[in-house]
């Protein structure tokens, strides 16, 4: 259960059920918002499925999920990726399902999700200026149905985007619990975990995943568009990282 | 009992039900009845390990010995205090 101020009362339950209690003069759009948001968010961790906060691109043919706090940068290195021709498979909350083989597949979601979380996040601050910021954000960005990618694809690298006080771009890869630990960090509505058998289940889809994939951090200088070198660093890891899959398969 | 009371000559038992994810040489884990993730570095991840049977702490620090570089007296000191943690943290128990 959770509640939103002059918007509504959320109850989620066993993954399959939201009830919805609205305040009077709540604004369908607003409900709707937090419904899509963190309703879903809650849903999904009651599923057991692993959503991560974060938008997921298709890099030749497997996906690349970015990462990291609001206004990390997630949104405008993925718009800056779409610009370049490749597809969007989700934004905001990327929904991993981990196959029987082992195998991590990130779910597509709905191409308009972008707008209704961005506004979310400015409603925390500021109620009354929501549909102007929809309507500024939905002018924004690209045409929804284009350059969106409908099918379940594989889980190739996750990248934690954080703006710190660098002068340049970097980017490492993460090993050992710190890759546990940023799957955790960035689990989409995390603190809706308060039941222990949903915390293992976490716990233990966070540590197939931190196996299974490559995860790093792209650390970026705050208030700069550094979004094409931050793209050409990300290519040389995906690249380095393909050779040593190859290496992997000849033997 | 409390940690105070952790010698060299207590017994330690490793708790092997809590999930557990061996990540490059790290140890991972989450203490279920708190809801608590804990995290062990590659040292910790070693004692741990040693702790596989349940063991007086003594037994442990000829291996450390030889495979760190490290003075018996600061290895005891180290051992016995991450023990603790480990007690108070409940994820060993004192036989």
């Amino acid at each position: 259960m959770f509640c939103i101020d002059k918007t509504a009362k959320y109850y989620v339950a066993y993954g399959k059920k939201i009830v919805i209690e609205p305040f009077e003069r709540a604004s369908s759009s607003s409900i709707a918002l937090f419904l899509l948001g963190t309703a879903f968010g809650a849903l999904l961790l009651q599923r057991g499925v692993l959503p991560i906060h974060g938008s997921a691109i298709l890099i030749d043919g497997e996906c690349v999920i970015f990462t990291g706090e609001s206004g990390a940068g997630k949104s405008t290195l993925s718009l800056a990726l779409r610009e370049q021709g490749y597809p969007l498979l989700t934004d905001d909350v990327a929904v991993l399902a981990i196959h029987e083989d082992g195998t991590i597949w990130v779910q597509p979601s709905y191409p308009q999700q972008k707008v209704w979380k961005d506004s979310a996040d400015k409603m925390g601050v500021d109620v009354s200026g929501l549909s102007q910021i929809q309507l500024l954000r939905e002018k924004y960005y690209l045409p929804v149905q284009k350059g969106f990618h409908e099918t379940p694809s594989r889980l190739k690298a996750v990248c934690e985007i954080k703006p710190d006080d660098c002068s340049d771009v970097g980017i490492l890869e993460f090993h050992g619990i710190d890759k546990l630990l940023t799957l955790m960090n960035n689990t989409y509505r995390v603190e809706f975990l308060h039941y222990f058998d949903l915390k293992v289940v976490h716990f233990k889809n966070c540590t197939s995943v931190a196996k299974k994939v490559p995860i790093y951090r792209i650390t970026r200088p705050i208030d700069q568009f550094t979004t094409d070198k931050q793209i050409e660093l990300l290519k040389a890891v995906l690249k380095s990282l393909d050779s040593k899959n190859d290496e992997r398969n000849e033997k | 009992m409390d940690s105070g009371d952790i010698s060299l000559n207590t017994i330690i038992v490793r708790k092997n039900d809590l999930p557990t994810v061996d990540l490059d040489g790290e140890i991972g884990m989450l203490h279920i009845e708190k809801g608590q993730y804990y995290a062990l570095d590659a040292i910790g991840t070693r004692i741990w390990g040693l702790l596989g049977k349940p063991q007086a702490i003594k037994n442990v620090i000829p291996t450390l010995l030889e495979e760190y570089e490290v003075d018996a007296e600061t290895c005891q000191a180290h051992v016995l205090e991450f023990i603790g943690k480990l007690y108070r943290a409940d994820l060993v128990s004192i036989a």
